[in-house]
């Protein structure tokens, strides 16, 4: 768990020097944007200076950094605002948003997999839905479902994230619909596929030659089984998911992490960018050790090297 | 799921007097198996007729590919998806081929254990041996857990294996093959089964293991008076180990004999062939290499004889007509020249 | 409500193929003859409306939608775009202010006087409150002005102040302007931007936050600025204490949203869960006009389309390819093609409005521009001679907008027609705001497509970012001395008609060089739902207190 800790921390330290260095070398001028239209030159002299646009790289990146350690990701220059601020006012929006997507992507994705796997008949029409939501991409998913549930049948919101759980929870489910429609086809098909392989295991036989129930059968050994292969796809939804918010976010005008990176990107705000980076490497790092240790609790193959 | 048997009961020559005694475990009458690939049937078993008696062991013989595992796993109802099947099984007196539903998984609980060549893809390799072990007491025959455990444990002794406790709860993975192998027959033993289908249990190990293994085996269903359908692609293997032998090709029975006689005196040119291709210690094969030509799967075999194309006796009328397996000498014969060829077969 | 009726003189020609194009739009509007009845809405297909009937009823709450983004400063001084001006003048009151006709009326100040043509006395009115409740002073007011001065605070209005000798309180409720020279356009911009008043104390206190989503602002508008939600929305909340009885707020609470993704806020107006929009994208006019929630209104603008010559060198620094081009375009189709018939041809780098004073100046003036209409012959002839055609002439035009971008492609078609090899190259909002600053960005570029506005239809507004040799959007080096003295003349020039005289001279000659080629002027397009009347609908809304002027139905 140490060595995992420092390799993030090693992670998260090149990953901020790459992403501060690309946005240094990225052409554009950040006061520009910041001034407004028709400025005078003194005044994108004094906005640069205050901003420190025109320091050397180390100097700025050190400190950025010297601040980071101590828990100050610095101030966002086009929200005047602390980063640490700008993020948390937004990551519970973002989380949640995630965490609906996939518990849509449980329950459509791995149950209809493991159905379309076990039931021959009702894997075909999975199949072929799922293969049209591969294909249908988020942003576009997002309009048609605003214009059918929001617009026409004014069932739910066009944009927004709402106050309270429940109103949140309403406001999220067609951003939430949306960003899970091309995971849950992804899922469902290889939850499918996996669950099929797992069905035609040589145990599985043995089982079934046993006289064991055919319930069992499946939980004991080919939904078991097949939980590793899922964990890894899950985990690999996860990241998507995460990366999705991006467009989603913004198609839903939702205030999370997804939009705001978007907005720090174009307007080349340093701090801020920086910031939701690194964020979102830690979860990309923390999701994929998380799989790690569930495919290990799952999988005993891949624990044997640290028997005794 | 399983193609309703179309055939009926084929007596032509089929229910003879000995070799098979009166009362039969397992009786299997002109098996047609036909599987499902690229969207066509291809037959895999064309007739396989064979019984198995109480307590009896009988040795399945034959080329990779000539059907003895179909025919095992169309005796134990593991048949893939979309097989379609011909002929009649019966075990215990009751047809097993058109059994369904609850009946059939009564049948799959009681009286029919198989083991299976690979050990490791057999057990379940994320479960405990424990787990793989109990499955059967607990799931199937509602014995508590820690009676199946103690059970387990005990049964792990018999077959060799020390330290059952912890053995419980190792992995698979955690175990060589011939152990595998060794956990392999004492869950079969656990479940108390009346007739073991034993499919190749030794191929996949070394030669010391296989040996050991194989007596391990033999001697534990003797004790306990089981009946065995040991199935090999050693023909010595088999005579060694079994009362009668039966050896296929090309998806048919062609000869089926009390061990000692059809080792000195086969009655069909396959099995004389066979015996001549036995396979040294320095060059383990389960192809003929004495024979000409490669072996045929029953989907590819020729019209007449299915050995005809490849047999030093053939004759024109071999080609031309099916054979029928027939009594002779106290056994079972499928050549239309075993008279003519008797006492001139034999090895080499 | 006050429809715009403006008299307003065509050339036949571009009026027929209006005609051609959509049988209405250019009804009565033969040749400039005054119309005050007729339909024509200044030569656009649509009908033009400066402002709904009134409506009184009180509402408890509405959402706004505010399809420009986040404003990126809600501070007077830094406000230069559409965002951050509308957000201001829903909270601070000006000096003066605007009507939807872009006439001055009193604002803060009570009334003004011009004793001689350098001082300016502004009466500041007794009796208005900050929304803390603090009593707002000369003091205040002197301050806020001087405040446009400081560069180094981000203000991007001294340029207005550029003639400014003093700005003292004269009074306990007077302050006195003293300029080096007269100063026209000073006086206008008053009703914007530079004439806000914030508190003193409370601006000084939050220093650089001042204007930001935590500093907020402290003015006395009808509306009070409650929260802003970074990327979120902006709340306001009715000024119960407001100092007009004519302008009592009638809406308790608003939120303007920032929507800029076009088809979220098309569905939102279409759902009716926002109350409405300034600034509708033209694509987004088909949805709305079969929507059921709201009208779509367009309204007189100072807003006009143009290609601007992007550096010294290239293809289109070649006067007679400027030329040719611009004959090449047929800007009817495009207003219609691009903008539902939102948009007209227009001749000049400012836009002729047509809601001002000295029309009939204008009017005449306008007449002897060089001709736009769509004349493909004429076109080839200005290449005659014209060698290295070959070379791609590269046009930047702004990402987001559809619009702009459409008509991008259009304008590539009409060079295609005449041998130009014109390639778009769309550029996000920070590539852009360097190219427009930087001459290094536009290294590479030969035009860029934009759209500008005048916060008022006074050309004085706009040209000085386009004549002088180091305006804002004189990227080619043009230099005509003639042009900038009648500019500095016209802007010391107090007299409307003599004014507009001069003005004229100087838009002549830019047009004459053809130094930008002028698109289309463009419609205030604004979306407002059923239940909301007493909106201005003109593009003078910029700088009005809207929201105050709304009411329920
Ligand atoms: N799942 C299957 N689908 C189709 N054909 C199969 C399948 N499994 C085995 N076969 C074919 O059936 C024939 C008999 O196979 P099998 O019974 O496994 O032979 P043996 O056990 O004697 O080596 C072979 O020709 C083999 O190719
Ligand atoms: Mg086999």
């Amino acid at each position: 768990m140490l060595t995992r800790l420092a390799g993030l921390l090693l992670t998260l330290l090149v990953a901020s020097v790459v992403i501060y260095g690309a946005l240094y070398l990225a052409p554009g001028d950040p006061s520009t944007l910041l001034a407004g239209n028709k400025a005078t030159p003194r005044t994108l002299e004094s906005i640069r200076e205050q901003w420190h646009l025109d320091d050397p790289f180390y100097e700025r990146y050190w400190a950025w950094l010297s601040g980071a350690v101590r828990g100050d990701l610095g101030e966002s220059f086009t929200y005047k605002q602390s980063v640490g601020s700008l993020i948390s006012d937004r990551i519970g929006t973002t989380t949640l948003l995630i965490a609906y997507a996939f518990a849509l992507v449980l329950v459509g994705g791995v149950l209809l997999g493991i159905v379309g796997a076990l039931r021959p008949r009702a894997g075909a029409g999975i199949t072929a839905v799922s293969s049209v939501g591969i294909a249908v991409p988020s942003y576009v998913a997002a309009i048609v479902l605003i214009t059918v549930f929001a617009v026409e049948l004014g069932w739910f919101p066009v944009f927004g994230d709402g106050t309270g759980f429940l109103d949140r929870l309403w406001h999220l489910t067609l951003p939430a619909i949306a960003l899970a429609l091309a995971w849950n086809a992804y899922v469902a098909q290889l939850t499918k596929a996996a669950v099929h392989e797992e069905s035609l295991r040589d145990h599985v036989a043995t089982a079934r030659s046993r006289g064991v129930a055919e319930g069992a059968i499946v939980r004991r050994h080919i939904v078991r089984n097949a939980l590793i292969p899922i964990t890894t796809v899950l985990g690999i939804t996860i990241a998507g998911l995460v990366a999705g918010t991006v467009v989603i976010e913004q198609s839903f005008n939702l205030n999370g992490i997804g939009s705001l990176l978007v907005q720090a990107t174009s307007s080349k705000d340093f701090a801020l960018v920086q910031g939701i980076s690194l964020l979102l490497v830690t979860i990309f790092v923390v999701v994929n050790v998380g799989v790690d240790l569930l495919n290990a609790a799952l999988d005993p193959r891949l624990r044997t090297e640290r028997r005794p | 799921m399983h193609g309703a048997a179309t055939a009926g009961h084929r007596e032509d020559g089929v229910t003879g007097p000995a070799p098979t005694p009166p009362a039969a475990l397992l009786s299997i009458r002109a098996l047609r198996v036909d599987l499902r690939a690229e969207g066509e049937l291809r037959r895999v078993i064309h007739d396989v007729t064979l019984d198995v008696a109480e307590g009896e062991s009988v040795g399945l013989v034959g080329e990779s590919g000539s059907g003895k595992s179909m025919t095992a796993r169309a005796v134990a109802r593991l048949l893939p998806e979309g097989a379609v099947t011909g002929g009649e099984i019966v075990f215990d007196g009751e047809p097993v081929l058109t059994l369904r539903g609850a009946a059939l998984r009564r049948f799959r609980r009681g009286g029919i254990a198989t083991i299976f060549q690979d050990p490791a893809a057999h057990i379940n390799p994320v479960r405990t041996i424990g787990d793989h072990l109990t499955e059967g007491l607990r799931l199937v025959r509602g014995v508590d857990a820690r009676e199946a455990e103690r059970r387990a444990a005990a049964m792990l002794g018999e077959v060799g294996i020390a330290g059952g406790e912890r053995r419980l709860r190792q992995h698979p993975h955690e175990l060589s093959g011939g152990m595998l192998q060794r956990v392999m027959i004492a869950s079969v033993l656990l479940d108390e089964p009346r007739l073991i289908l034993a499919d190749e249990p030794t191929t996949a190990l070394d030669v010391t293991t296989q040996s050991e293994v194989m007596a391990l085996l033999s001697e534990l269903s003797r004790e306990r008076r089981l009946a065995m359908l040991y199935i090999t692609h050693d023909l010595e293997l088999a005579a060694g180990v079994c009362d009668r032998t039966a050896v296929m090709y090309a998806g048919a029975v062609m000869e089926v004999q009390r061990s000692a006689a059809l080792n000195d005196g086969p009655l069909n040119p396959y099995t004389a062939a066979l015996l001549a291709a036995r396979p040294r210690v320095d060059a383990r094969s389960d192809r003929l290499e004495a024979i000409a030509g490669r072996p045929r799967s029953a989907f590819e075999a020729p019209e007449g004889c299915v050995f005809a194309d490849r047999c030093p006796h053939v004759e024109d009328a071999c080609v031309a007509e099916r054979q029928e397996l027939r009594p002779l000498a106290g056994g079972l014969v499928r050549c239309r020249r075993a008279e003519e060829l008797r006492g001139r077969l034999g090895h080499a | 409500m006050t429809h715009a009726k403006t008299s307003f003189l065509r050339p036949a020609a571009a009026c027929l193929a209006a005609a051609l194009l959509a049988a209405a739009g250019c009804g009565g509007d033969d040749d400039g003859s005054n119309g005050a009845n007729a339909a024509d809405s200044a030569g656009y297909r649509v009908e033009l409306t400066d402002q709904q009937p009134a409506a009184t009823k009180p509402v408890d709450s509405i959402t706004w939608a505010l399809p420009y983004g986040e404003p990126v400063t809600i501070d007077p001084i830094q406000a230069g775009d559409y965002a951050p001006d509308f957000m201001v003048s829903q909270m601070c009151d000006f000096l003066l202010r605007f009507n939807p006709k872009w006439e001055l009326e009193p604002g803060l100040a009570e009334s003004w006087d011009q004793p001689d043509d350098r001082t300016l006395v502004f009466k500041i009115r007794k009796g208005v409150k900050f929304w803390d409740g603090r009593p707002m002073t000369v003091d205040d007011v002197v301050y806020s002005l001087k405040r446009n001065l400081d560069e180094d605070a981000g203000s991007l209005t001294a340029p207005y102040f550029a003639n400014v000798e003093s700005m003292e309180a004269s009074g306990p409720s007077e302050v006195t302007v003293r300029f080096k020279q007269p100063d026209e356009l000073f006086l206008k911009e008053m009703a914007a931007g530079p004439g806000a008043v914030v508190q003193r104390d409370f601006t000084e206190k939050a220093g650089s936050k001042i204007g930001t989503a935590q500093g907020g602002v402290m003015c006395t508008g009808p509306y009070e600025f409650e929260s802003w939600k970074p990327g979120a929305e902006i709340k306001l909340a009715k000024n119960d204490d407001y100092w007009d009885p004519d302008l009592q707020p009638k809406i308790a609470n608003v939120t303007v949203r920032f929507l800029s993704e076009t088809t979220t806020l098309t569905s939102a107006l279409v759902s009716g869960e926002v109350a409405g929009a300034y600034g509708i994208p033209a694509t987004s006019i088909p949805a709305l006009q079969r929507a059921g929630s709201g009208t779509l209104y367009y309204g007189p603008s100072t807003q006009q389309l143009g290609i601007y010559t992007a550096r010294p060198e290239g293809l289109m620094a070649d006067e007679r390819v400027r030329k040719a081009l611009s004959l090449a375009i047929d800007r009817q189709a495009i207003a219609e093609k691009a903008y539902s018939g939102a948009a007209i041809p227009n001749e000049a780098v400012v836009s002729n409005t047509r809601e001002q004073e000295a029309k009939d100046v204008y009017a005449e003036g306008w007449k002897q521009l060089p001709s736009i209409d769509y004349d493909l012959d004429a076109a080839k002839k200005q290449l005659d001679g014209v060698t290295g055609l070959d070379k791609p002439i590269v046009i930047a035009a702004p990402a987001g907008d559809q619009a702009t971008l459409d008509v991008a492609t259009l304008v590539q078609n009409a060079g295609k027609q005449i041998g130009l090899n014109v390639k778009i190259q769309a550029l996000q909002p920070l590539d852009l705001s360097n190219f427009y600053y930087k001459p290094e960005y536009r290294k590479g570029f030969d035009g860029v497509l934009s759209v500008s506005f005048s916060d008022h239809p006074d050309p004085l507004n706009f040209l000085p970012y386009v004549i002088p040799l180091d305006a804002y959007f004189n990227y080619s080096g043009w230099d005509s001395p003639k042009a900038v003295r009648a500019m500095d003349e016209g802007r010391r020039t107090l007299d409307a008609d003599a004014r507009a005289k001069l003005l004229l001279q100087a838009i002549q000659l830019e047009a004459d060089d053809r130094v930008t080629i002028p698109l289309l002027g463009l419609a205030n397009i604004s979306f407002i739902s059923n239940d909301i009347g007493g909106a201005p609908t003109s593009f003078a809304y910029l700088w009005m207190p809207d929201f105050a002027y709304m009411g329920g139905k």
